[in-house]
């Protein structure tokens, strides 16, 4: 994974020119309306945010390093891509519960499974699973920023959303135009072909 | 609470790893931490001082009136809305959100916020799901998941209310 992220001058990060440029706006806004003792509060603010977070943080992210020893995303792919039953859709579900990191690890494996082969139940449990709760997210982020009743009472009420979506994809794919569909599952067949080849 | 709970955590996975390859199992870990930590590092600390500042300009009535706990089924529309369009990782997103609850929103809408960034998020669709799983999967699984930020925001504020 890390040897195929090519290293980025950090003028061309567009997502870090985003932040800082928010982060200017809203100092800026800060010091209008409140002046230096605005920019002490926020300055002051962010160092307890950080105190706070920090702890839980540094144990996320061993927690998450170490998870892909136990499950390396590559082995999780061929369990999917071999179970396209019930099976597959319940290792596809936890696969999106367990992986850690962000986009660039999460729609790379997607990807991979459908080129793969793995069913669209599967891709939809495991895409429908990680938008939804992720293990490390919930617990690096979510419970120490938001306190345990919120994040508890948010991850309770949304759970049960996993099998709607998990259940409910597929179906709206096979409305979708026939092109369409035909272009998604030529991806797969032509996986297929190379493989059998 | 959370941090027995992680630690814990790390410990059964620390021994699980261990078990299954020893101390270079261990090690190899240890690099991929790192190299998360390393990849995210900037952004985190800078999400961070995005939301403390942000606790200092957001107007507390405003918040109140749009999406504070009275607001209702509106401030639900508002906050799914508002998650849609948040740019951003969980390391911007959900302090930010924090920061909002703090000064007075209720918490259906920060529920509604968080669900909609989560399942319907419009810059991630457009930058990730899209170019990799293509239209017909992207479509559908946006098409299922557009009424989930609102189921959130119903539910979470009873489950809540049986919580503290």
């Amino acid at each position: 994974m890390g040897e195929t992220q090519k290293k980025k001058s950090w003028w061309r990060d567009t997502t870090l020119i985003t932040m800082v440029g928010l982060l200017a706006v809203v100092s800026l806004a800060a010091f209008v309306l409140h002046g230096v003792d605005g920019l002490r509060e926020g300055g002051e603010n962010s160092l307890s945010i950080i105190r706070q977070a920090a702890p839980a943080l540094i144990l996320g992210f061993i927690l998450a390093g170490l998870l892909t020893v136990l499950f390396p995303p590559r082995v999780v792919g061929r369990w999917m891509g071999d179970e396209a039953g019930v099976k597959g859709v319940l290792i596809g579900a936890a696969a999106g519960v367990l992986s850690p990191g962000g986009p660039y690890v999460m729609y790379p494996i997607a990807a991979a499974l459908m080129h793969g082969g793995a069913g669209i139940a599967s891709i939809s449990a495991f895409s429908v699973a990680r938008n939804i709760f992720t293990a490390n997210r919930f617990l690096v982020y979510e419970l120490p920023f938001l306190g345990v009743p919120l994040a508890l009472a948010k991850t309770l009420s949304t759970l049960w959303l996993i099998g709607v979506g998990t259940l409910l994809v597929p179906v709206v794919f096979r409305l979708m135009p026939r092109s369409a569909q035909e272009a998604a599952r030529s991806r797969i067949g032509a996986a297929e072909q190379e493989r059998t080849e | 609470m959370t941090l027995y709970l992680l630690a814990g955590l790390v410990g059964l996975t620390l021994f699980l790893v261990f078990r299954k390859d020893g101390l270079p199992g261990v090690r190899y870990g240890a690099e991929m931490s790192a190299l998360l930590l390393r990849s995210v590092a900037r952004m985190l600390v800078l999400g961070m001082v995005l939301a403390g500042m942000t606790q200092v300009i957001l107007p507390q009535e405003v918040i109140t009136l749009w999406i504070g706990d009275e607001s209702g089924f509106t401030g639900i529309l508002i906050g799914a809305a508002v998650g849609m369009f948040i740019p951003g990782g969980p390391y911007v997103v959900i302090p930010l959100a924090a920061s909002i609850f703090l000064a007075g929103a209720g918490v259906g809408p920060v529920a509604a916020l968080i669900t909609a960034w989560n399942t319907i998020p419009f810059t991630r669709t457009v930058m990730w799901e899209l170019p990799f799983l293509g239209g017909a999967f992207t479509t559908s699984r946006m098409l299922v998941n557009l009424p989930f930020p609102i189921v959130a925001g119903v539910l979470t504020p009873p489950v809540y209310r049986l919580l503290v």
